[in-house]
């Protein structure tokens, strides 16, 4: 080992060019593949307040054929319950706006701000992992009452009200006048189904009149060791009953894999009227891993090639002295993997750093102001993947060389100058 | 005891429009203990000789045994381990390895070897330093030697794992006389105190002289 690094020191002072070209390669390659990693894994990887990912199913989306107010699209709230409550082996359930509302709101400091509403029964609070700052969150009872009453986020309080004391306070919403009752510290706009900077009960009352459209997502926690498909084929049962009900109507649904997990809502369910196929999604960032690994292999194969030219008097020695061909492969690959291995060190703090400053360019708002947080990023499963692809970026840029090292003439070698 | 066997070898190099019979016909026999030098005009082929006994290159006929063992049937891997524990090179252009320092050049051999310590092997290395006297070299690169340095450590990499044959292609060929004399001493000196058998290639017929046998060749025979 320590013989290595003193070989990798040797070749970096004798041959600068390609010993630097080479880590940097690697390190580049490691950095585009790890910031790819690292944006994906903010989308399905748990993180406060969507502290359970792994657990979590989205009933968002309904499909329904037939004669007369037919299409796909969102659930009233009287739907998504239809179809959603008490089923066996959940946790925990909320009813919430699947998309928010950009709205103007205006406290004491007199400016207006847009804010992101999003409207929610009292449950969100229980299922997702919100840190309240001050004050309360409403109850059944408020949500029943339909009142005007919202749970902010701070910054929106600071925006709001300045440094004054906030609870209490009222401000507007859309021109109409609202109590703000709890103040939760900022989200995350990755934690795009938990994400909001108004929080308001009015979730009944604004999505059900009395079709079956509306916006309210079910976000529901499953029960450790419930198996999803379990949870699917009640939903699937709902809708059975529910056809009995359309069928006098002539339109009955279609149903597309409801509820939805982590995996399948951050890779773009697609649509309405499809079931998502998160495989797709998968099948692309192979692709995309496949791609940043090869093309920079080929590079730092050709690279190794001229180093281990430069050494082909030494490989001689080495078999001369009985190192077997095994062992030459063996020692270069591992040589080589440590180069690879602290230019993939590089390339990963790089990516990281990138991801922390300009992560927020990735997310569903394409904003630099909402970039994801450290404990986002570095994870056990970021090493272990940064680790995998140095890995494989090794074996196949130094493979073909090191076999074609092992195979030299032992004669010829030690001849060569 | 006759520690090396040649037996009818031929080596012929075949390149797309020529044919070189580098080697014809040699029976050579070197007993435990010999000191053997051998001489001859350049291209004869002292040096294929010197690579079929090393085991570095194969004979286009005939049989090598050295310790008894029939070296023509053994496999690359075999060959290796072979040559590792009973074979000692030395070169005319000392080829040490210029990134590894002294120490660690002369440790090569033992890292090839199963079964070794590491502190074993750093006792050897320098049970082997202070025999040649280069204690004080130990963490110096090759490029900051001399010449005749050089070749001592090279005779230090030969000699750290106890081989029973040292084979020397010209070890002072590129060195002063004085340097020269220097190295042979230490071969005889090892040839006598250790009882390595050693096969020198040498154009130096002093040195020659000095040896227990010259076996003389030309175009690929021996003459005597
Ligand atoms: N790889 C090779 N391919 C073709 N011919 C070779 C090869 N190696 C050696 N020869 C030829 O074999 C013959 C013997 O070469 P060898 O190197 O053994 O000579 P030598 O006696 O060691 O000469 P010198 O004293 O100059 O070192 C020479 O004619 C040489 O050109
Ligand atoms: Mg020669």
């Amino acid at each position: 080992m320590k013989n290595k690094i003193l070989q990798i020191i040797y070749d970096l002072r004798t041959q600068p060019v390609i010993g630097w070209v080479t880590i940097i390669g690697t390190a580049l390659s490691i950095f585009l593949i790890m910031v790819v990693v690292m944006m994906q894994q903010v989308t399905v990887l748990s993180f406060a307040p969507e502290t359970h990912r792994d657990r979590m199913l989205y009933g968002i989306y309904i499909h329904v054929e037939g004669e007369g107010n037919t299409g796909s699209a969102g659930m009233c709230y009287s739907l998504a319950k239809k179809l959603y409550d008490n089923l066996d082996g959940v946790e925990e359930i909320s009813y919430n706006s699947s998309w928010l509302d950009a709205v103007d709101a205006k406290g004491t400091t007199g400016k207006s701000y847009t804010v992101q509403v999003r409207n929610t029964d009292e449950g969100f609070w229980r299922l997702f992992d919100f840190k309240l700052l001050d004050g309360r969150y409403y109850d059944a009872e408020e949500v029943a009452a339909d009142r005007n009453i919202a749970v902010i986020s701070e910054k929106t309080a600071r925006n709001l009200f300045g440094d004054n004391e906030v609870i209490g306070q009222h401000f507007l919403l859309d021109h109409n006048d609202y109590e703000v009752i709890g103040v939760v510290a900022d989200v995350s706009m990755f934690a795009t189904m938990a994400f909001g900077e108004v929080f308001t009960p009015k979730i009944i009352k604004t999505w059900d009149d009395g079709s079956l459209w509306g916006n309210v997502t079910a976000s529901m926690l499953i029960k450790p060791g419930v198996d999803f498909e379990y949870i699917r084929n009640q939903v699937k049962g709902r809708y059975a009953s529910l056809d009995g009900e359309l069928a006098a109507e002539n339109r009955k649904t279609v149903y597309h894999e409801s509820p939805f997990d982590q995996e399948t809502v951050a890779s773009g369910v697609g649509g309405s009227n499809i079931t998502p196929d998160p495989s797709s999604g998968r099948r692309t960032r192979y692709i995309i891993y496949a791609i940043l690994l090869i093309v920079p292999a080929i590079n730092l194969s050709s690279m190794l090639h001229s180093r281990l030219r430069r050494r082909v008097n030494e490989i001689g020695i080495r078999r001369a002295f009985g190192c077997t061909r095994k062992r030459i492969i063996k020692e270069i690959l591992s040589e080589s993997f440590i180069i690879t291995a602290i230019g993939g060190f590089i390339g990963l703090v790089a990516a990281i750093l990138f991801a922390l400053f300009y992560g927020g360019l990735y997310s569903d708002f394409g904003t630099s102001s909402v970039n994801p947080s450290l404990s986002m990023l570095i994870r056990t499963q970021t090493f272990l993947f940064a680790l995998g692809a140095c890995f494989i970026l090794n074996i196949i840029s130094a493979a073909v060389p090191a076999w074609h090292a092992s195979r030299l003439n032992p004669v010829e070698a030690i001849n060569t100058k | 005891m006759a520690l090396i066997e040649l037996n009818g070898i031929e080596k012929v190099y075949r390149t797309k429009e020529i044919e070189t019979t580098a080697l014809e016909n040699i029976n050579l026999t070197v007993d435990k203990g010999e000191f053997v030098s051998v001489m001859g005009p350049s291209g004869c082929g002292k040096s294929t000789l010197l690579n079929i006994i090393g085991l570095l290159d194969k004979p286009t006929q005939g049989t090598v045994r050295l310790l008894d063992t029939n070296c023509n049937t053994l496999g690359d891997t075999a060959l290796s381990h072979f040559r590792n524990a009973n074979i000692g090179f030395v070169f005319q252009s000392f080829h040490l390895i210029p990134s590894l320092n002294v120490a660690a050049n002369i440790e090569l051999p033992l890292t090839y070897r199963s079964g070794i310590s590491a502190a074993e092997r750093r006792r050897r290395v320098d049970e082997v330093l202070e025999r040649l006297d280069m204690t004080h070299r130990k963490k110096h690169l090759p490029s900051q030697l001399s010449g005749g340095q050089c070749q001592r450590v090279a005779i230090a990499r030969a000699i750290v794992g106890q081989p029973s044959i040292v084979l020397a292609d010209e070890p002072t060929g590129n060195l002063d006389s004085t340097m020269g004399a220097e190295v042979m001493d230490l071969l005889h000196d090892l040839n006598r105190q250790d009882g390595i058998t050693i096969v020198m290639v040498t154009h130096n017929e002093a040195q020659a002289q000095q040896t227990d046998r010259i076996v003389r060749f030309f175009d690929g025979r021996i003459i005597s």
